[in-house]
């Protein structure tokens, strides 16, 4: 295990539950949810099996980068649109509303993961190299 | 050049001779008119058009005839205001001021970080003003959140752009309008958006008998009125419409193979997104009958030339990038691009908002470069002679982001310039609580709606009375010369942003002051050096040479000395990973791609086609709200009619917002003519006379957004829903869900009383009394019987504009 798994452990069950919760879901912000968080499981299922071979030693970035870059950025565009069919199944009830504490819920904690994920690949790796990598709204205060 | 003669339109109040007329560009639409502004005592009195400039030989439309109006208004700010401790505003020094937002700009920065202050700018303002604001923000400031209005207005041409070339760049321009075979205005009401183009296009129609024109429009606009064929399709179905075209190319064998296998990459995946889209399948979405669809197809199919413009209609859909991206692919499956009177001419929104793409106050770094590529970062460092680790990178956020973030607390300064968002934005309530909470800097020559949320308003100077160039539609440069002097005591943007960043003393890394130029022409000189080699290269032009050439298309640099018509008449595409100004977006979810993903696609010089998936609209009537809303502009009023409202012509031609209802809709619910009715949303409602006939479809009512006072409840944005386009996160103004509630009272007949006597109360017709009781005669009312009276009836006639006016 290294710096980053229980992290990215955590990233994998709540993508899971992402999914699993929006299955019968129909709304088209739903099916762009769907669709980056497709994107983030496969990123997910390339990035986990490479931390049990990094376990006692810093990941290497180059391994990583890709995949890491994929779950980003995904995040980037799927807050966003979470936000959005928040608001939409608000403005037009439907049985999705009832899901929107759960939904919100995972995506904090998604978030929580992830700055905590930029906060550490700075320390390790310094921020110039994770510049092109991680949004910089993801890291702690920039003056 | 299509015009056969000249004509120059003229608008002077003046006693006497004007003391002189000033070289200028319209600064309305983004077709980019030359024109010539009256001078006279020091005072603007009036514009005519200028009759050697290619693109209007002398025409204005008439927005652009009365702009000058405002310069004069008796309501100009003089004097820049501060909200005081009881809320109020009142007049402060420009040293009070400024060194208010600077000390407010430092504090936020120092608490929150670089990405707690946003700058929200325009697409009216000129391009010095857009690569000052880019300089000050990202090398300056190191803020990430540069955004402007042009984000409602003309993103999703920007990034259409990128996904299908590599680079922003309208390929066709109006030249090649002047000879194509076959114009397609795709969600693009040229009639009224850009008047002078419209008159273009008609008068050659008229002489030639060409173009054949496809007009794409939920409403029988003017536009729609003058085409050969009107494909009026349902709401959000753009992309709908354009797979089932695309389908009938690929089945009907009009690919041009040999063009798609040289020039283009991606033709499998695009295929077989569109596989399933049968003529059935898309008019079933669409509700345009397959004839008409097989007739489009056949037209595209076969026409040797063709140029499609956009504009809103299709860039404030759902699947804004996507059917613009869904347009490229037809003209590259067809090879008509690179060719006189071929190729995308995807339009603006502003008269300037292309500059601002292309100077890098919004979206990417300026002159194209790609913030996710560290060598074009190392490039601007190198050049603003900072370090490129303090150069924020990776992908913008749009303003709706940036509203999440001012709710979330991360943004807290906000800096408005030259726009008015608390009428333009898409559910604006949300957005006013938002700003409330922040500090909120406006920078306007007027006290607009958007004041109620300033903490600090700066007075800035209006067109005529300062310098610059803008960037129309077909990226031809113009220059505006300066005709007076601003009044006392109001200043430039280029001015204002000047004095902030030396006043927060902004650096290069030598310590030299950040900014080196103090007026615009200086300004110009380092821009040109910040385009060489890149797209927009313009490193040829001077501000006199554009003043004697009457405006160049960029590039125009050794190579292209006079401009560019038409780009891509190499067929070479700025899709090299090194050179594209992006790496793309995955084209469904808008997720940006690596560098790696992108090398992966080898572009190469080649362009990209993309699979185009369709996805309905985010919000559709339901049971609750069972019409379409849609909204848009008049031919009479420019935006939020900060200006047009303060040229007494133009704000008597229109000076109410109405709700467009499709006339059996309006018998259906017995509405009559003019009766003022409430048109509700999930966000908010607005009361506006009905206008009935049949412009708009079947269950569908169009707002015009013009009319944004707080107290005059005729606001489209308190209906809109603030989603956005996944890729260009331009908000979908074109698409909400309503419902129309009559706002009646009740009128128990008493006695004798006559149809007529009943109707005269209420200041009704007679006919409308029937019509709004659904009763066939007079003698059909009888005492004791309850009738429903309107609240109110407004005659609402928006006069025609007649742009063919002085001709024989």
């Amino acid at each position: 295990m290294n710096f980053l798994t229980t992290h990215l452990e955590q990233i994998s069950h709540d993508v899971n539950q992402i999914l699993e919760k929006t299955e019968p879901m129909k709304h088209p912000l739903i099916e762009l949810i769907r669709y980056t968080t497709h994107e983030q499981r496969e990123a997910l299922d390339h990035l986990l099996p490479l931390q049990e071979s990094d376990q006692h030693s810093n990941p290497d970035l180059d391994k990583i980068r890709p995949y890491l870059a994929i779950i980003y950025q995904n995040n980037e565009v799927s807050e966003p649109t979470m936000r959005a069919w928040v608001r939409a199944v608000e403005w037009m009830p439907s049985f999705e509303t009832e899901y929107v504490e759960e939904i919100e819920s995972l995506y904090r904690s998604v978030r929580e993961q992830l700055n905590n994920i930029a906060d550490l690949m700075k320390q390790h790796y310094g921020e110039a190299a994770i510049k092109y990598l991680i949004p910089s709204f993801y890291l702690g205060v920039q003056v | 050049m299509s015009w056969q003669d000249e004509r120059i339109d003229m608008n002077v109040y003046s006693q006497g001779e004007v003391d002189r007329w000033v070289y200028s560009t319209c600064n309305i639409c983004s077709v980019g008119c030359g024109c010539h502004v009256a001078v006279k005592d020091n005072q603007i009195v009036g514009i005519k058009g200028n009759g050697n400039h290619p693109i209007n030989r002398g025409r204005l439309g008439p927005k652009g005839e009365n702009q000058w109006y405002a310069n004069n208004s008796p309501d100009r700010l003089l004097t820049p205001l501060i909200r005081n401790h009881a809320g109020q505003l009142e007049p402060a020094s420009w040293e009070e001021a400024m060194a208010l937002i600077v000390t407010k700009a430092k504090a936020s920065i120092a608490k929150q970080g670089s990405n707690s202050i946003a700058i929200y700018s325009t697409g009216q303002a000129y391009l010095e003003d857009y690569y000052t604001i880019a300089k000050i923000g990202r090398a300056g400031l190191h803020t990430h959140l540069l955004d402007a209005n042009t984000r409602l207005c003309t993103a999703t041409t920007e990034f259409c752009l990128l996904q299908s070339f590599g680079a922003d760049g309208t390929p066709a321009s109006f030249d090649d309008v002047d000879v194509t075979d076959t114009l397609m205005l795709f969600g693009h009401n040229v009639a009224e958006t850009g008047t002078v183009l419209h008159e273009r296009i008609m008068q050659r129609k008229e002489r030639e008998g060409h173009p054949y024109i496809i007009v794409v429009d939920p409403r029988l606009t003017l536009t729609a009125r003058n085409a050969d064929l009107h494909l009026q399709l349902r709401p959000g179905t753009n992309v709908a419409l354009l797979n089932g075209l695309t389908h009938i190319l690929i089945r009907d064998g009009y690919v041009d193979q040999s063009f798609v296998d040289q020039y283009t990459i991606g033709y499998d995946q695009m295929a077989a997104a569109v596989q399933d889209w049968t003529p059935e399948r898309s008019s079933e979405v669409t509700g345009i009958p397959v004839d008409q669809l097989e007739e489009a197809g056949r037209v595209i199919g076969q026409t040797t030339s063709m140029v499609t413009t956009t504009l809103q209609g299709t860039f404030q859909s759902a699947d804004a990038t996507t059917a613009c991206v869904a347009i490229n692919n037809m003209h590259l499956l067809r090879g008509l691009i690179g060719k006189p009177g071929c190729g995308p001419l995807h339009m603006a929104g502003q008269p300037s908002s292309s500059a601002n793409r292309t100077a890098g106050g919004v979206g990417t770094y300026p002159a194209q470069r790609n913030p996710m590529n560290p060598q074009h970062i190392e490039e601007m460092a190198t050049l603003w002679n900072v370090e490129p680790d303090t150069l924020p990178t990776g992908p913008e956020k749009g303003i709706e982001e940036q509203i999440d973030m001012i709710e979330e607390g991360k943004v807290t300064f906000f800096w408005n310039i030259g726009t008015n968002p608390m009428v333009s934005l898409p559910n604006r309530r949300r957005a006013r609580k938002a700003l409330e909470k922040i500090f909120v800097v406006v920078q306007d020559p007027f006290l607009t709606e958007t004041a109620k949320v300033a903490d600090v308003i700066l007075p800035v100077a209006l067109w005529g009375e300062k310098e610059g160039t803008m960037e129309n539609a077909d990226r031809t440069i113009n220059i505006l010369r300066k005709a007076v002097e601003p009044p006392q005591g109001v200043k430039s943007d280029l001015q204002i942003l000047l004095d902030f960043a030396d006043r927060m003393e902004l650096k290069d890394k030598d310590g030299q002051p950040l900014i080196g130029y103090s007026t615009p022409e200086e300004c110009f000189e380092e821009w040109k050096t910040v385009s060489s080699g890149r797209p927009c290269d313009m490193t040829g032009m001077t501000y006199d040479k554009l003043e004697q050439s009457n405006g160049l298309r960029w590039p125009t640099n050794d190579q292209h000395p006079e401009g560019t018509p038409r780009l891509y008449s190499d067929y070479k595409f700025p899709t090299h990973a090194d050179y594209a100004q992006s790496y793309t977006k995955d084209q469904f979810s808008g997720r940006p791609l690596s560098h790696d993903e992108f090398v992966k696609k080898e572009a190469n010089g080649r362009a990209i086609l993309h699979p185009t998936r369709y996805l309905a609209p985010t919000e559709q009537p339901n049971q609750d709200y069972p019409m379409w809303l849609t909204t848009g502009r008049l031919v009479w009023h420019w935006h939020t009619r900060t200006k047009t409202a303060r040229a007494p012509h133009l704000q008597m031609a229109a000076p109410n917002g109405y709700v467009e209802i499709h006339e059996d809709d309006a018998a259906a619910m017995s509405i009559v003519q003019g009766e003022v009715v409430r048109i509700r949303s999930p966000r908010g409602w607005i009361e506006v006379p009905a206008r009935i006939g049949k412009a708009v479809q079947k269950g569908l009512v169009f707002v015009p957004f013009h009319y944004g006072s707080w107290e005059g409840n005729q606001a489209a944005n308190e209906l809109t829903a603030d989603f956005t386009d996944p890729l260009s996160k331009q908000p979908t103004f074109k698409q909400a869900a309503c419902r129309i509630e009559k706002l009646r009272k009740e009128h128990i007949v008493i006695g004798e009383e006559s149809a007529e006597y009943i109707a005269e109360q209420y200041n009704m017709t007679v006919e409308h009394l029937l019509q709004a009781n659904r009763l066939n005669t007079p003698y059909d009312i009888q005492m004791g019987q309850s009738l429903e009276v309107p609240i109110s009836v407004l005659n609402t006639p928006v006069p025609p504009y007649i742009p063919q006016r002085g001709r024989a």
